[in-house]
């Protein structure tokens, strides 16, 4: 039966459901619940809420989608007049607009994110070729692992629909003044012709074990608490480059100590999301990453009956009388929680936790369509730059993550590059721009018409096959000066505060609170707009989603009491028998005996000889 | 909780899917005995070749149906419209998007072609290319490398041409793709024999080299698949290699996998303190080729035979009777 | 089979979900697949001329239009928009030219199909006084912005299938049209999109 202290789910509150014994469900017509199409809204805004949520990232929105199909009432609001806050695709008007609002030191963003310098050149501004739309830009750019729990909530939730995802298989790792690309799979490493035999086995007995790590642990145990990078040397007898490929691309660490467990699941999460849905590990959303996934989000949880509310502006919320207080004067009563990006807490805020992790970002659009670093009939890459491989000596990796016009996120024949470190001050700026010029000098190369080793490229195999060798980007260009320059369309730097350290997905300890309101009001904070008031925490370095579907449940369950039912969306026409008939178990039973006669006659199948022999030996 | 929202739609679901099943099943019981009465009564006419159809989209497994389908095209052959037959292999076609394990539909498919108007050899070419395509969503269907081989005698007959160069390069190409791929393998070892038999390889010592190098990788980069190892068996045995190497070469190339063999077993024990199963198997069936080499180096089957047992209790009396054998 | 986008507009109490509802549920089969709690509602159509069938995936506001609160998302790659006002409230014409004008700056295709309609004429029907923006004057706009026009009851479904068929039929002029010049378009380089629903392969570990 339903437990009295939980609130009925969407699905539970349907009347098909409410309706009851099995006599009155078969006079239920099959017509489906047209969500939000069967009840019209209420005429006016609700005067009472369960849950208010201000901003529209990633985690929030996943929020009020989970809360909204649990059946919880959610008034969902961002103060700016888009969707997506923190994670938000912004146009190039709209970055301006950011810009401004982080150098203002005004407005709560101005805690989140600091030291933004925005460049835009004439050609972009005055131009007739460029409108300021035909761009998308994110501000916390994420990849999306095949195997991974946001997409099985996508896919449960169908959100999936409202989006379009292609597909990132070329993962570079920047080594020696040139790009390697990765060697991964069985079939690569089998035919590559530049590893050792032995080299080969080590990297397979790897690969096989990694997808199987944590039932192992009489082979890693003792590394627990050392460094990956002594594991694998020490037991899988690697060598520095695959070390490097497996610990900066495939893994995407930070550094070479991170310790054992941590990098092997992430090792894991890049090799279990390979073929999943085909041969790539990654995808990423058009026309925008986290920006698109947020709207979608919120579009479901807009579906299931929450109230959505752009450029709304939290002035204040008193847990006494659980009123939240709004810029253009309206109120309303929350009656279970309030939860506040960062970005979007009111002034006065004196509750805020503390921001005390860098990541800095550098994001640029050029006028080149950097095609040459794409798989084929795909748009995006990722390219890495290991410790100690830039100019700047590097203590730690610069990811980078490029975006072509493929994706509709920049016009044609323009891509924009994002790069990210969690290095911290000023070092963290010389190590962009380090890998900044790494990648302009690489892509000046790659698109030049002049390749002059055209010949190495292709290689002859053991039995006269061709093979290319390894695509242009393996080729160290240490000799090449570049004769032509990247026309930049735009540069922006910013430096942004997460409470979330490089490593962990998300800290819990960030959302507690109490579970009642407080009846003692020495504990508020005494002048505080804010007291009472749950923040999210500000997307971390991390370049997958794999903190959003944590954070998201850690605050669903802290408000619901338990994630049980996180997206346990129960859409009716599930789990419905087809009618269609699969032939063969049905049909077994009514079978009439064959005729003696209608032996496989006239027919050319014959078995083969079988030259290998036994199937054993 | 949502549990007994959904038994109640199955149990309404599951009265309607009772009807309808047994309207279905009541369907094919007349279709059946009207189809097998005509076929008694050998009737044919264009209606009853549809109404075997109707029949064999339901249960293709029904070979009687599709004898009396290809007697009743030959009766009707006269009356068949031009395009009769391109429906036919479209028809065959998406029997086999649904049941690609369907021997009979197979053995349909190369009938309609054999006996399609001409049989010229450009309709085979074309079923290359697909066969070719239903390799590459499903590279390890057996059926289709069995059909392949239908279809690559038939263009050779039609042509007077071997294909077995490009059919050895396919294999590559299947294996570089994927390692394991038992039927790629098998073609393989189909080709090679078939290219030396007709005196189709140039440098026949280099080619053996070549092979050589390709499975010493293949061993090396998974030692645990036994798709490789059984191929490795086959070309150690095989006349090819023992008829193009002198003797001396051969004794040199069975040491040079052996030596090969034993490093990758030393090195999985370095690693799990496990020898490994395939590689003591190898040794055997080394010992064995050595020894009618006339080898003088001491025999340690029975070691191997124990380790084995030791590792792989289960398959206990298979090791003994190989022991047995030797 | 032809597929497009057509998204709804229109403020909050105009009737734009019973239309759909109209729509979709009129030819409602019982064992089709359906579309439910789903991103959109789907419902095809067969144009009377070619029997072409056309597929329609319907976007409707789920209530974000309220606060002017549409995603992009919303608006992206439509190729058709029903904007709805009620012929019994006064103003609701001039909310519905708003809209429009929104539709036109967020929507780059030129080739959007928009059609203006007025419900709730059944109310008119009993009760002429109770009209408040006449036939004629919303007709005469439409044709001055190039709009189709009709006036529907989502109610008793008078011309709500009228408006979908006509909807189809522009949507499969410029379909025609487009195909005709596709010759001299470069279609290389075309970065295609993956399914979700339909992984290729399951066995998490075939790369190895």
């Amino acid at each position: 039966m339903l437990n009295a202290e939980r609130r009925p789910s969407v699905a539970e509150r349907r009347s098909s459901f409410l309706s009851g014994s099995l006599q009155n469900s078969m006079n239920i017509p099959v017509v489906p619940h047209l969500a939000g199409i069967e009840d019209p809204l209420p005429e006016t805004t609700p005067d009472k809420v369960d849950v208010l949520i201000a901003g529209t990232g990633m985690v929030e929105s996943v929020l009020a989608a989970a809360l909204a199909w649990q059946g919880s009432s959610v008034l969902h609001i961002d103060k700016n007049d888009y969707y997506g806050d923190t994670s938000a695709t912004l146009t190039i008007d709209q970055i301006s607009n950011w810009v401004n609002e982080v150098n203002s030191g005004t407005s709560s963003l101005s805690v989140c994110y600091t030291n933004a310098k925005l460049y835009i050149s004439k050609s972009l501004r005055h131009s007739n070729t460029y409108v300021s739309r035909d761009f998308g830009i994110d501000l916390s750019p994420k990849i999306l692992f095949a195997k991974s729990d946001l997409l099985s909530i996508l896919v449960k939730s169908r959100v999936h629909q409202y989006l379009e995802f292609q597909s990132l298989s070329n993962f570079h790792t920047y080594e020696n003044d040139s790009f390697e690309k990765l060697t991964n799979t069985k079939q690569e490493i089998f035919t590559d012709q530049n590893l050792s035999l032995m080299s080969k086995r080590n990297l397979m007995r790897f690969i096989k074990f990694v997808l199987v790590w944590d039932e192992q642990p009489e082979i890693w145990q003792q590394y627990a608490e050392k460094p990956i990078s002594d594991f694998l040397v020490e037991k899988f007898k690697l060598e520095n480059n695959q070390l490097y490929e497996l610990i900066f691309s495939i893994g995407l660490c930070y550094n070479l100590d991170v310790k054992t467990p941590n990098a092997l699941q992430r090792i894991r999460r890049y090799l279990t999301s390979f073929d999943v849905y085909g041969p790539f590990p990654v995808l990423y959303s058009k026309f925008g990453g986290p920006g698109e996934l947020s709207q979608g989000f919120c579009r479901s949880a807009a579906v299931a009956g929450s109230t959505y509310k752009l450029n709304s502006q939290l002035l204040s919320f008193n847990p006494t009388t659980k009123e939240a207080v709004f810029k253009d004067g309206s109120k309303i009563k929350v009656e279970e929680r309030v939860i506040v990006s960062p970005t979007q807490a009111p002034l006065d805020s004196k509750n805020i936790p503390k921001q005390e992790y860098e990541v800095h970002r550098l994001t640029c659009i050029v006028e080149k369509s950097c095609s040459e670093w794409f798989g084929e009939g795909e748009s995006a890459a990722v390219v890495v730059f290991p410790p100690n491989s830039l100019k700047s000596n590097n203590r730690t990796v610069v990811q980078a993550f490029i975006v072509g016009s493929g994706t509709e996120s920049c016009a044609k024949g323009t891509c924009i590059w994002y790069l990210s470190t969690v290095e911290t001050g000023p070092r963290a700026e010389l190590d962009l721009d380090a890998a900044l010029e790494a990648l302009e000098r690489s892509i000046i190369r790659e698109s030049s018409t002049d390749l002059e080793n055209e010949n190495d490229l292709i290689q002859l195999g053991p039995n006269g096959q061709t093979i290319i060798n390894s695509v242009k980007l393996g080729q160290s260009f240490k000799e090449y000066i570049p004769r032509e320059k990247v026309q930049f369309l735009l540069k922006l730097y910013y430096t942004q505060f997460t409470s979330t350290p490089p490593f962990d997905v998300v800290t819990p300890s960030v959302f507690e609170f109490s579970k009642e309101w407080p009846k003692d009001s020495s504990l508020l904070v005494p002048g505080a707009s804010d007291n009472n008031i749950v923040y999210t925490s500000m997307p971390c370095a991390e370049i997958s989603y794999d903190d959003v579907i944590t954070a998201a449940k850690v605050l669903y369950e802290k408000i619901v009491g338990s994630d049980d039912d996180f997206f346990d969306v129960d859409f009716e026409d599930e789990d419905i028998p087809t009618y269609q008939n699969n032939g063969d178990v049905q049909y077994q039973n009514t079978f009439e005996e064959d005729d003696e006669e209608d032996e496989a006659r006239d027919m050319d199948i014959v078995e083969n000889e079988e030259p290998m022999g036994e199937m054993e030996i | 909780m949502h549990g007994v929202k959904r038994r109640q739609w199955n149990q309404e679901l599951l009265e309607q899917k009772k009807l309808n099943d047994a309207k279905n099943i009541n369907n094919y019981r007349r279709l059946t005995s009207t189809i097998l009465g005509l076929k008694e009564k050998k009737e044919y006419s264009l209606d009853n070749l549809q109404k075997s159809k109707e029949l064999l989209k339901i249960n293709p497994e029904f070979n009687a149906v599709w004898n009396f389908r290809r007697d009743s095209i030959i009766a009707l052959k006269e009356q068949l419209e031009a395009k009769f037959w391109e429906e036919e292999l479209d028809f065959v076609m998406a029997e086999l998007k649904i049941y690609p394990k369907v021997y009979w539909i197979w053995g349909h498919r190369v009938w309609v072609l054999n006996n399609y108007p001409g049989s010229p050899v450009s309709i085979w070419k074309r079923e290359l290319l697909i066969v070719s395509k239903l390799l590459e969503l499903d590279a390890r269907n057996y059926h289709g490398w069995h059909y392949r081989r239908i279809v690559i005698s038939s263009i050779e007959n039609r042509t007077g041409e071997s294909m077995d160069k490009e059919e050895f390069e396919y294999s590559s190409n299947k294996i570089n793709n994927n390692i394991s791929n038992f039927s790629a393998w098998h073609q393989r070892a189909n080709m090679i024999p078939a290219m030396f038999a007709n005196n189709e390889i140039e440098d026949k010592k280099k080619f053996i080299d070549d092979e050589l190098k390709y499975i010493t990788n293949a061993m090396y980069t998974d030692a645990e698949d036994q798709s490789v190892w059984i191929y490795i068996k086959w070309f150690l045995n095989s006349d090819i290699v023992s008829n193009t190497y002198t003797t001396e070469e051969y004794v040199k190339m069975i040491d040079d996998v052996k030596q090969n063999i034993l490093i990758i077993n030393q090195d999985d024990l370095d690693f799990s303190g496990k020898e490994n199963a395939w590689c003591l198997k190898m040794l055997i069936v080394i010992e064995e080729i050595s020894k009618r080499f006339g080898s003088q180096e001491e025999c340690r089957t029975q070691e191997y035979v124990k380790k084995l047992i030791e590792i792989d209790p289960l398959r206990k009396n298979r090791y003994l009777h190989l022991r047995n054998k030797t | 089979m032809l597929q497009f986008k057509l998204v709804l507009l229109g403020d909050s109490s105009v009737g734009k979900s019973s239309i759909v509802y109209r729509f979709v549920k009129d030819s409602f089969d019982e064992f089709r697949e359906s579309t439910i709690g789903a991103a959109f509602l789907s419902q095809t159509i067969t144009l009377e001329e070619n029997n072409q069938v056309i597929k329609f995936e319907i976007w409707d506001t789920a209530g974000q239009e309220r606060y002017k609160s549409l995603a992009p998302m919303y608006y992206r790659n439509a190729n058709a928009a029903l904007v709805v006002y009620d012929v019994t409230a006064p103003d609701s014409l001039m909310k519905a030219k708003s809209w429009i004008e929104e539709l036109k700056k967020k929507v780059g295709n030129e080739e959007l199909v928009i059609c203006l309609v007025g419900n709730k004429v059944d109310i008119c029907e009993e009760d002429d006084t109770k009209r408040k923006i006449e036939f004629e004057e919303a007709k005469d706009w439409a044709n001055d912005e190039n709009l189709l026009f009709y006036e529907v009851s989502a109610k008793t479904g008078y011309n709500v299938k009228e408006v979908f068929q006509k909807i189809g039929e522009q949507l499969y002029e410029y379909k025609k049209a487009e195909q005709a010049n596709k010759g001299t378009q470069d279609n290389s380089n075309i970065t295609s999109n993956i399914r979700l629903q339909e992984p290729q392969a399951s066995n998490p570990t075939s790369c190895c």
